[in-house]
């Protein structure tokens, strides 16, 4: 989990009670030139590539309501100290950018091009009260970094966490190899949700592998796998299909009792197939399909009464 | 452009390097039988190597190699699919029903060898 | 870069089904199709320049660039104004293994494309159209 600190939400801790007479003040001058510092900072989002691209995926209508959402959230904060919606939704968006690869560095963009259109209005508000302006900005930088910045950086962290471990995973996946148990009898352990994209992947590996290590018996595990649905079942029939092509006799196990029956009520025919339950059984049944193979190799030439194998 | 067909011993074997035409598989497909004839061949290796694809006209051909030199008293067996070119067999729906396959030359050989064992012992 | 979007090829003799198919497979690879789904595609050119010389004597296979929603594909149509194909339904048939079916490898085609049309007048002449999609 997140090892970083969470932002308090109770708001008297927030901000002192002067913090939010100034941010008082600060609304007033907000709301005020709101418009113009909108369009300040959307200007800013547009001229950086990155922030570009995300905002291209929205659409106007999208925008316009996320605008006046985020407005209203931060009039109840700033004007009544009511931050907890606004953490949250900043949060929740700095979730959702994080996942969708924007750098965290686009937020400076915003945020300082926010900061600097909101100091020109504010200089200009209160040019004959220098201590109120002071007052302001350190609540405002307090708003604006220690808050909306230090909220997306968290939410950045998690994203990162669960990306990595993510990969981590598909990396686990991906490089679940095709396993020489010895020679010429490969394992494939199917580990996870199968989609098409995926079972192709596993069959050409699959494939290369037959060819790689001379394989001639195949065993393709499907305990991993939590559904075997039609689509998986017609996909290892062709896959069974295309290792013979190529000289491979495969065993499957590892269907669920579950599973079997599953696929025989949807009517998928797997007569075709030399299944076992469990993994060892496909193994020794691989195991004795190879000895059997190298038995007749070796009595051939004696002419031995072995059992004649034609025209699989 | 013929295929090259080779004895070894006992056994027949067809080399196709490159794309065929119709007609070019036609005339293989009689030569073979010819050959089988000629040379009382116990087997014939059919190395596919060199084909980037094997489409449905290729697979029927096959097979009907297969059962024609069965009828004259060969075994067959069809060697060198490439992984890919077998993948998009399967999913066209060409499983080379009835015909023997090996991964290459040396397991076709082994491969024929276990098929005319079991013949000779029967005394054929 | 690629040289045309588009590719011409008469089939009048069996030379041109190979043609076909290897110019297919050419383009197939510019446009980025993996390797598999390349032998795929030229499968599917060989089946369809097949059906056309076997059953209408000549015609021709256009294969195109398609671009559709952001995606890249490749289509090729096969078209000839020989007899038609009088029963459409078994045309479509799987046959293989059963020994139904015309053998014309369509079903098949139809399975490893994405898009599959087929139009097809007895007397007139028939088209078939398909596309794949770059992944």
């Amino acid at each position: 989990m997140s090892q970083t600190k969470q932002i308090d939400l109770v708001a008297s801790q927030l901000f002192t009670s002067e913090e939010q007479e100034a941010l008082r003040d600060l609304w007033v001058v907000y709301e005020s030139n709101f418009d113009e510092i909108q369009a300040a900072t959307m200007a800013a989002a547009e001229a950086d590539p990155d922030l570009k691209k995300v905002l291209a995926q929205l659409t106007p209508s999208q925008m316009e309501a996320d605008q006046l959402k985020s407005r209203r959230q931060l009039q109840r904060a700033m004007q009544e100290g009511d931050w907890q919606p606004v953490i949250e939704d900043i949060r929740v968006q700095g979730g959702h950018y994080a996942q969708m690869g924007l750098p965290f560095a686009s937020w400076f963009v915003v945020v300082t091009a926010a900061q600097k259109a909101i100091l020109e209005r504010l200089f200009h508000a209160y040019r004959k009260e220098p201590t109120r302006i002071q007052a302001i900005v350190l609540a405002m930088n307090k708003w604006l970094f220690d808050i909306t910045l230090a909220s997306i950086g968290e939410k950045y962290m998690d994203t990162r966490e669960h990306l990595i471990k993510q990969q981590q995973e598909a990396i686990k996946e991906l490089s679940t190899p095709v396993l020489p148990l010895r020679a010429g009898l490969l394992l494939l352990p199917v580990i996870g949700v199968i989609d098409s994209e995926r079972a192709r992947q596993l069959t050409e590996q699959l494939l290369e592998g037959i060819r790689t290590h001379r394989a001639k018996a195949v065993v393709i595990d499907l305990t991993g796998v939590p559904a075997v649905d039609s689509a998986v079942a017609n996909h290892l029939l062709l896959t069974v299909r295309a290792a013979k092509l190529l000289g491979a006799n495969a065993v499957i196990t590892g269907i669920s009792t579950e599973n079997a029956q599953t696929l025989t009520r949807i009517g998928v025919d797997l007569s075709g197939l030399v299944t076992t339950s469990d993994l060892q059984s496909g193994v020794d049944e691989a195991e004795w399909l190879l000895q059997v193979a190298r038995a007749h190799r070796e009595s051939g030439a004696d002419g031995l009464q072995a059992r004649p194998i034609v025209d699989r | 452009m013929p295929v090259p067909i080779l004895k070894q011993g006992d056994y027949l074997i067809g080399s196709i390097q490159s794309a065929l035409t119709d007609t070019d598989m036609i005339d293989f497909r009689g030569a073979l039988a010819d050959q089988v004839g000629k040379n009382r061949s116990r087997a014939v290796i059919i190395d596919v190597s060199g084909l980037d694809i094997i489409d449905s006209f290729t697979a029927r051909t096959l097979q009907d190699i297969t059962h024609t030199v069965k009828l004259k008293g060969a075994a067959a067996v069809v060697v060198g699919i490439q992984p890919q070119v077998a993948f998009a067999m399967v999913q066209l729906g060409l499983y080379l029903d009835g015909v023997a396959t090996a991964l290459d030359l040396d397991e076709g050989l082994a491969l024929v060898g276990r098929m005319t064992a079991g013949w000779r012992a029967r005394g054929q | 870069m690629l040289v045309a979007n588009e590719l011409h090829i008469p089939i009048v003799n069996e030379v041109d089904i190979v043609t076909a198919r290897q110019r297919g497979r050419a383009l197939a690879a510019e446009l980025g199709f993996a390797s598999s789904e390349q032998a795929l595609i030229a499968t599917a050119i060989s089946e369809l320049a097949r059906n056309i010389l076997q059953y209408a004597g000549r015609g021709q296979v256009e294969i195109t660039v398609e671009h559709k929603g952001g995606r890249t594909g490749i289509g090729v149509v096969a078209s000839d104004q020989g007899p038609g194909i009088p029963d459409l339904r078994r045309a479509l048939e799987d046959g293989f293994s059963t020994g139904k079916g015309l053998g014309l490898g369509l079903p098949g085609t139809k399975r490893i494309m994405d898009d599959f049309e087929l139009v097809s007048d007895v007397g007139k002449g028939t088209r078939v159209a398909v596309k794949k999609w770059v992944r």
